[in-house]
């Protein structure tokens, strides 16, 4: 009765198999953000060079930067910066055994993720008095 | 030999891995004081951001600050390559595309610190 057929060799079992975790979710997000990250160097790249190539050349990237679509592109770059720093933490923190049991761990990733949005917000409430529109 | 020992895969990864984590480790200060000082400069005119980014304690923690980014930035698209980027010549060009973006940064960043506080 032995097979005539070899059978597909098995897969191992892929992301849409999993039930949604946390720390699963952070995971990625965290990779996302840095990725992200990674492309935003160039605006502070872009940002020092303006300052050192003079006024005309500051004033330009201000009135980039001021857009709108420049406002959206900084307030996610402050979100990606904040919630890979918080996020980070945990690794570090797992780096050295700390808030390993199951609970701790998700309760530490909820909370990095609550902290870098909250961080954002008041990072951007900040920006907004500092310059006289709150 | 001490040469080539230290450049096997298995120390250059375990050296991969401790950068990483002393990056990550410094770029928690640096990176809120790179918060903190954008949103002091944020809407100021020229001659304010210029005289900030002019301070030498100020210019030499934006340095600090682009190496460290620089060192985590590498290794973290480097694994990035090694999870997602095969086949042996797009796995080669990604990481030598990621070196020099890294390079690029690195050098126009700190040459634009360097030029604001000597003012060459």
């Amino acid at each position: 009765m032995a097979e005539t057929r070899q059978a597909a060799r098995p897969l191992s079992p892929h992301l849409q198999i999993y039930r949604f975790t946390i720390t699963m979710a952070m995971s990625i997000i965290h990779r996302i953000t840095g990725v992200g990250l990674y492309a935003g160097t160039l605006l502070l790249a872009a940002w020092l060079l303006s300052v050192a190539m003079g006024p005309d050349a500051y004033a330009t990237f201000q009135s980039v930067a001021g857009s709108w679509l420049g406002q959206l592109i900084l307030f996610g770059f402050t979100w990606a910066l904040l919630h890979h720093l918080f996020s980070g933490i945990r690794y570090l923190m797992w780096d050295n055994i700390r808030a390993f049991e199951l609970r701790q761990a998700d309760f530490i990733s909820w909370g990095a993720a609550v902290l870098g949005f909250a961080a954002t917000i008041i990072v951007w409430i900040v920006a907004f008095k500092l310059r006289g529109v709150l | 030999m001490a040469a080539s020992a230290s450049n096997s895969p298995v120390k250059a990864a375990t050296r991969a891995f401790s950068i990483q984590r002393k990056s990550a480790l410094a770029l928690i200060p640096l990176a809120l004081f790179l918060i903190a000082l954008i949103l002091a400069l944020s809407g100021t005119d020229y001659e304010t951001a210029r005289h900030y980014l002019g301070n030498p304690i100020v210019s030499l923690l934006v340095i600090v600050t682009i190496l460290a980014t620089v060192a985590h930035m590498r290794i973290g698209m480097n694994e990035v390559i090694e999870d997602y980027v095969h086949g042996s010549f797009l796995h080669v060009l990604a990481k030598t595309v990621n070196i020099l973006f890294c390079v690029a940064v690195g050098l126009g960043s700190i040459y634009a610190a360097l030029k604001i506080l000597i003012g060459f």
